[in-house]
């Protein structure tokens, strides 16, 4: 217990000589998540649009005006001429064209039925998915107060839509589960096996092995200050997603903490790993990155849906222990689910920290005999 | 002359013999070119959708089947209660229910606007909203399609229809966004990355300080430096254009020179970044740590996951000294739109006035560590 004691000192005397890394490790999750929150929205507004009104009449000029009022678009040109918008993409960086027909206002009163044109600037597909859904928004409502004053009832069923879990449609909810992941595997999994690493670089490994200090000491004493501070670091996720961005804890901390615990074991297991099989420090950086990191980011579906990937990737999302902590961890923290419904999750992720558990300590044996 | 030649030869070899190095530079840009373009797609095309009908009438039928018909929904079929939906939709069986009151039918019939009640699993937000919008539309296209059966009904109500014209991405392909995108990363990797690590070892097994009694110039070194990673960066950035054309059948709209001139200007930012970054940094740790810390802010910020648009004031006046964004800007319209040298002028100089900032900082800081 001694030895395990001084092999943990000696670990957090490393870690707080390097201030610079202590500060990056724990500023990266706060700024991480402040980006997410603030500067990462899909909406957009004010959006720059050029109309060509071709009709000058009533109905296109209320047209305009819905446009101008929705506050979604700033319309900074009214071309004569349908060509113009092409060269208001250019000069203007427009994001969107409009064109509206000549006769638009005496056929929608006459014929019940007119049309407009919407050019579209694709190039970010991003911003132009978002502003179509304005547009057809802002056209619908244009509908509606046409058929209003024209005493139709356009729409005899009324919907009611209720948004189940994040009413305010905030698009933190589905940020946090993945920053905590990511923080938990670049703290656990990249820095120990780092520092693993660069003990066996600088030759310092065959030191500690020839003390009477046993294995596992020495590899649970440089680990336990990373989990230590990987736990901190989300603590302190979570600290900012309640005070800041007022994202609820539904279901019960404690199980939540256990569930970060379990898949802090996970990632350190695969530290350890990587450790063992490489030699330097770049090794294991690259290793981690391109074995961990990448797919967390890639294949856990927090960034990006796995329903729209290909079968084979979603096979390989189910081999990574990311998705199962994701879903775990949303389960719990947003719809408030009990052990009772995430016990499953928590079983894939403990199987996968004993293999690879079990993995690397053959691998280190392996090398010792060497 | 001759001295920087030495060194690039010197780096070169060190590059080739560094196995690790060497599979990176070659294994990175494939296995992003394979991975991400499959796995990076927004596009909500799956929406589960189930149905809670307590109406039991045909008008309710015809509407579910109406929903099953859409491309976009995947039906998960009739579900008991309330409850029960609860419980499916906590188990993500289910995105949305859509729940038919008793007397749906007949109220609708007698003109008392019945109500329907959809529930959505709102914890992917972008999902919920864009879910909403498609089954609103079905809803009204059903319903419209039903006005027209009813004869009775003289007064039709106005309509306005929208026909979508798309520039730049006919096929609102992600692709088309996402590999020029990855582009991006992979000469940012190169530069900033590789090159920060590089010196770093340098410094940490101490050949830095031989180099520094040799009586080689502190420019000789930052251009020995510099020259070799300039080239395999751009190598790796030719190299990316081929695979995006052959592979993916996306081909450089506009001037190619053009494109070429800004990714090597932009290649000496982050150079310049990476040596700058190696000398502030003690060892290959905080290396690593401080241009990842800028890179996942570069990325996040760069517009190319999301909308820069929605961005407030204050972070876009932060991005301006993102050059990635910048960078990021360029490739939209060279590749996408087809802009020549002149169209991409502004963002050009822009980094170029970085790159000379950032490189005489880091020469600065470099002179200084040598007294």
């Amino acid at each position: 217990m001694k030895e395990l004691i001084a092999i943990l000192q000696k670990e957090l005397i490393h870690i707080y000589r390097d201030k610079v890394s202590l500060f990056l490790v724990l500023a990266m999750p706060l700024v991480l998540i402040l980006l997410f929150g603030f500067t990462i929205s899909t909406e957009i507004r004010n959006a720059k649009i050029s109309v060509c009104d071709l009709a000058q009449d009533a109905q296109s000029k209320a047209l305009i005006d819905a446009f101008r009022a929705s506050g979604y678009f700033k319309i900074v040109h009214f071309p004569q001429n349908p060509n113009e918008i092409n060269h208001d993409f250019k000069e203007k960086q427009i994001k969107a064209g409009i064109i509206i027909p000549a006769h638009f206002g005496s056929q929608l009163l006459s014929d019940k039925e007119s049309q407009i044109q919407v050019i579209s600037d694709i190039s970010d597909i991003n911003v132009a998915s978002v502003l179509n859904n304005y547009i057809e928004s802002v056209v619908s409502h244009f509908e509606e107060e046409v058929n209003e004053s024209g005493h139709y009832s356009d729409n005899p069923i009324q919907v009611s839509i209720q948004m189940l879990y994040n009413p305010e449609l905030n698009s933190v909810y589905m940020f946090v589960p993945g920053i905590i992941t990511l923080i938990m595997i670049i703290i656990t999994a990249l820095m120990s096996s780092i520092t693993l690493a660069r003990e066996t670089e600088t030759n310092t490994m065959r030191m500690m092995l020839i003390t009477p200090v046993k294995k596992i000491y020495i590899v649970v004493g440089k680990v336990i200050p990373y989990m230590g501070l990987s736990l901190l670091s989300t603590i302190m996720i979570l600290g900012i997603s309640v005070w800041v961005f007022k994202m609820p804890i539904e279901g019960n901390i404690f199980l939540l903490l256990l569930l970060c615990i379990i898949f802090m074991f996970t990632a350190a297991s695969f530290g350890l790993l990587v450790s063992s099989i490489s030699n330097t420090q770049l090794d294991a950086m690259m290793i981690t990155m391109m074995g961990l990191f990448l797919p967390t980011v890639l294949l856990s579906g927090f960034l990006f849906p796995l329903d729209n990937m290909p079968f084979i990737f979603q096979i390989l999302a189910d081999i990574f222990p990311a998705k199962w902590f994701i879903l775990a961890i949303k389960d719990v923290m947003i719809k408030g689910a009990g052990i009772a419904d995430i016990w499953h999750y928590i079983l894939i992720l403990a199987v996968m920290s004993v293999v690879l558990l079990r993995f690397s300590m053959s691998q280190i044996d392996k090398r010792r005999k060497q | 002359m001759r001295v920087i030649l030495m060194l690039i030869k010197k780096e070169f070899l060190q590059v080739y013999r560094n196995k690790l190095l060497m599979s990176i530079l070659i294994v990175a840009p494939l296995v992003q070119f394979v991975i991400f373009p499959f796995t990076a797609d927004y596009e909500i095309k799956v929406v589960k959708i189930g149905f809670i009908d307590s109406d039991h009438s045909s008008l309710t039928r015809q509407m579910v089947e109406k929903f099953t018909y859409s491309p976009y929904f995947i039906n998960y079929g009739f579900i008991e209660s309330r409850d029960q939906g609860e419980a499916l939709m906590m188990q993500d069986k289910v995105d949305f229910i859509i729940e038919f009151p008793s007397h749906f039918e007949k109220d609708l019939m007698n003109g008392l606007s019945p109500q329907l009640a959809i529930t959505a699993n709102a914890i992917n937000s972008v999902k919920a909203g864009i879910g909403s919008g498609y089954i609103k539309n079905v809803i009204s296209s059903f319903f419209n399609e039903q006005k027209e059966g009813l004869a009775n009904r003289s007064a039709q109500p106005a309509n306005v229809s929208i026909s979508k014209v798309y520039w730049y991405n006919e096929q609102l392909n992600y692709k088309n966004l996402i590999v020029p995108g990855i582009l991006v990363i992979l000469v940012t990797l190169i530069g900033a990355y590789v090159t920060a690590l590089n010196i770093v070892r340098e410094k940490e097994i101490g050949t830095i300080e031989q180099m520094n009694v040799s009586p080689i110039k502190k420019w000789h070194f930052l251009l020995g430096k510099m020259i070799p990673f300039w080239i395999l960066g751009m190598v790796e950035f030719i190299i990316g254009l081929l695979l995006m054309k052959f592979i993916f059948g996306i081909s450089v709209q506009g001037s190619v020179g053009a494109l070429l001139l800004c990714t090597s200007v932009y290649l000496l930012v982050m150079l310049g970044l990476g040596f700058f970054i190696s000398l502030v940094s003690r060892n290959q740790l905080q290396a690593m740590f401080i241009v990842f810390f800028l890179f996942v802010v570069f990325v996040l910020m760069s517009g190319l996951f999301t909308p820069t648009e929605g961005m407030p004031q204050w972070a876009k006046y932060i991005n301006y000294a993102n050059p990635m964004s910048f960078f990021m800007e360029i490739i939209k319209l060279i590749v996408m739109k087809g802009a020549g040298l002149m169209d991409v002028m502004k963002p050009l100089i822009t980094l170029f006035v970085m790159s000379v900032f950032i490189n005489s900082a880091a020469l600065l800081s470099y002179s200084e560590k040598k007294k």
